[in-house]
């Protein structure tokens, strides 16, 4: 495998490994769960699209892969709005190609040259899944093949609520992460996917609380905090998870400003305080990363929008250019040449011929008058 | 040569007459119009005349590259590759066929020629130009309304009259004379007896200089097996040996064939398009004589005046009055000093003897 180069990759690798919040809670959750069990996944989902689940997981695959120096595989199985490529600078080649068997796994797979150790399965081109894909063979192979490669495998899901595939990829994760928005997640969606969670019986490590402002609650009050820690409280941690860690895994703030309200005693939620790290978090990062694409009728429209616009206006120059050009033509650069005549001339009085070549002229202006006034008339 | 400055009378006070009280500079400009070459003499001296075409950039490319939104004549020709070409008027009028996109292509370049012509008079910003335009003895009035409709974008007054009465009027031929304008789309005839000339005393054959560029092509199709050329090249060749003399030397051409330069004689193909447009131009002139008073039709005939850019054919003059001798029992063609300027000329003196008041109430 040759690593993809692009001008960003590097930029784009420093940003997420910088991520605010990440370094302190997630790796330090993931890592402890996998002290007990080598290959750990690590599934990353959200309850609606627009979470930053991509970057988060992004963040937290290379934050592994650097600080561990372990072989890590991240996983992009959001197929209907790929992001990792992009972000990262690889190309689109991935799971979709796979699933369909247009492609096979190793070619797919990617390195980041800025990061040593990680290895990248983008979700591919761009489509809506196949009913039933992701719990085919093939689909367990590719996961098996890279849980043998790896000592960490993140995996990038698409939102629960949305996507129904993305809750039949939860019986492969040895934990899961739930990625909120504040100011974005209704706190009822919040609700539903823990459910759905719950009720898969997905070990939840812990919600990510993205972009948390720290002064600002959750969907505008605290319930999801308390709904969060009364439901998993009232479930049984399973068998696997490493002491210490409950199901209940508290709220992780990504946000430099917040308070790190990591779960990590296994006596209740310890609150502990946040890293305060400088800068804009999770806002800046995704807006330094490369923008989503639209899709490709969005595209067309924009497009022939601004063909429209550009047609409109280069018209309008046109019209400008060409009146300023017949009135400069006459009003600057070249002066001229002074006419014979300073003044209305006529037939000379002395032609001979003066009173015929009158009445001639007179025939021409009437005629040139009677088209004048057809042309008034026509207007 | 004769020298339209000298033709056109010395200064004196503006006229009196409709009270308009002009001061002001004036600048009287001459226009011919035509579909192949436009040709305006001014007031001031100024004679020029360029070929009728208008070309615009293809792309922004193009237009980085020639540095110009719009060019013309020669140079519009010699950067055809890159430019969208326009030869706006076809048969001495603005064409309106093909189409709107066409046609509206074809007036605003008619319209920028116009500019043209007039920015190369080089009028002072402190005069008024008043312009004549020649136009074909018999176009339509929807033609000559776009006409005026665009030459009104550059000037300050404008008329329009028939070209081959404007030949005859510079030349001061008004009486009894006949006017053969032989232009790139038509040919003019006109008989003048003293008035202005009506309907039945114009005729307009398409027997032109693009007929003869038509008929050579052809010709040369059938003769210089394996040679390629174009119009324009067949165009070329015709200024440059157009002939209907009877002793010309061989007129011999280098075409490509298969690449390679290949020498042909085209001298009969040359004489034989030439002479192609003789016989229609005398059955007119015979038309005009014979439908004119018995008793002043030998009077017409030994007064035919003949003009335009396509009058330049070598021995055209001595080979009418052959085809006259033979058709009509008679006849005498005068050929005009510079038949290139002879229709504008014409119309700048009409230009300087229409009065004041008459261009006034044209604004």
């Amino acid at each position: 495998m040759s690593a993809s180069t692009y001008t960003g990759q590097a930029s784009a690798v420093a940003l997420l490994e910088s991520l605010p919040g990440i370094g302190d809670v997630v790796w330090g959750t993931i890592m402890r769960l996998a002290s007990t069990r080598v290959p750990t996944s690590v599934l990353f989902t959200a309850a609606e699209r627009g979470a930053g689940t991509s970057v988060l997981a992004a963040a937290t695959a290379i934050g592994l892969a650097q600080h561990q120096r372990v072989p890590v595989c991240l996983i992009e199985t959001n197929l209907r709005r790929p992001a990792l490529a992009r972000y990262l600078g690889l190309k689109q080649q991935g799971l979709s190609e796979i699933l369909d068997g247009s492609a096979e796994l190793e070619p797919c797979l990617q390195e980041v040259e800025q990061c040593p150790g990680l290895c990248v399965l983008p979700a591919g081109s761009a489509r809506a899944p196949v009913s039933g894909e992701f719990t085919a063979e093939r689909m367990s192979s590719i996961l098996a093949r890279l849980e043998q490669r790896s000592h960490y495998l993140v995996l990038d899901t698409a939102p629960l609520l949305d996507h129904v595939e993305s809750r039949l990829l939860l019986n492969h994760a040895d934990g899961v992460l739930l990625v909120l928005r504040e100011r974005a997640t209704r706190l009822a969606d919040a609700e539903r996917a823990h459910e759905i969670l719950v009720e898969s019986g997905a070990p939840v490590l812990g919600s990510i609380f993205n972009a948390c402002s720290g002064s600002a609650r959750f969907g505008g009050n605290g319930r999801v905090h308390h709904a969060f820690e009364k439901d998993l409280r009232e479930r049984r941690a399973p068998a696997s998870l490493p002491a210490g860690i409950e199901r209940n895994g508290g709220t992780l703030h990504t946000n430099g400003n917040g308070n790190g309200n990591g779960n990590g005693n296994g006596n209740g939620n310890g609150h502990g305080k946040g890293k305060g790290t400088n800068g804009n978090g999770i806002h800046d990062v995704e807006a330094r990363l490369p923008e989503e694409p639209v899709s490709e009728a969005a595209h067309q429209h924009q497009i022939a929008q601004l063909e429209r616009r550009i047609a409109k206006l280069t018209l309008l120059l046109e019209q400008s250019e060409s009146d300023l050009q017949q009135s400069s033509a006459r009003a600057d650069g070249d002066p001229g040449i002074a006419s014979l005549y300073h003044g209305a001339q006529g037939v000379a009085p002395g032609d001979q011929a003066q009173a015929y070549k009158r009445a001639l002229m007179q025939d021409i202006f009437q005629a040139n008058l009677e088209l004048k006034n057809a042309m008034a008339r026509r207007t | 040569m004769q020298n339209i400055q000298a033709t056109l009378p010395k200064p004196r006070p503006s006229e009196p007459e409709g009270n308009v009280a002009l001061e002001q500079g004036i600048l009287y400009v001459g226009i011919d119009l035509g579909t192949s070459r436009t040709s305006v003499s001014a007031s001031n001296g100024v004679r020029e005349s360029m070929p009728s075409f208008v070309g615009y950039p293809k792309d922004a490319v193009s237009r980085k590259l020639l540095k110009k939104d719009v060019l013309f004549g020669d140079e519009a020709l010699e950067k055809r590759l890159s430019l969208d070409l326009y030869r706006p008027l076809g048969d001495g009028v603005i064409k309106d066929g093909g189409g709107k996109a066409e046609s509206d292509a074809n007036l605003r370049a008619a319209r920028d020629l116009i500019g043209e012509i007039i920015r190369r008079a080089k009028p002072r910003k402190d005069e008024l130009v008043y312009a004549v335009i020649g136009a074909p003895a018999q176009a339509s009035l929807h033609n000559k309304e776009a006409i005026l409709d665009v030459a009104r974008q550059s000037v300050d007054s404008v008329m329009l009259c028939s070209e081959p009465f404007s030949v005859a009027y510079g030349l001061d031929w008004l009486d009894e004379a006949l006017v053969i304008d032989i232009g790139a789309g038509t040919t003019d005839l006109c008989r003048m007896h003293g008035t202005m000339p009506e309907e039945s005393d114009q005729i307009t054959i398409t027997y032109a200089g693009d007929y003869v560029d038509g008929q050579l092509m052809q010709l040369l199709a059938q003769s210089c097996k394996g040679a390629s050329f174009s119009i324009q090249m067949v165009k070329t060749l015709k200024e440059k040996h157009s002939n209907v003399s009877n002793i010309v030397a061989p007129i011999l051409v280098e075409f490509p064939v298969a690449g390679k330069p290949t020498q042909f004689d085209i001298t009969a193909d040359m004489l034989r398009a030439c002479r192609a447009i003789i016989p229609p131009i005398v059955e007119g002139l015979g038309t005009l004589i014979s439908t004119f008073d018995p008793e002043f039709q030998h009077r017409l005939k030994n007064r035919v005046l003949l003009a335009g850019g396509g009058s330049q054919i070598a021995g055209l003059d001595q080979a009418i009055e052959a085809e006259m001798l033979v058709r009509l029992g008679g006849g005498r063609v005068l050929r005009i000093d510079e038949p290139v300027y002879g229709g504008a000329n014409g119309a700048l003196k009409i230009a300087h003897d229409m009065p004041a008041e008459f261009w006034q109430q044209l604004k």
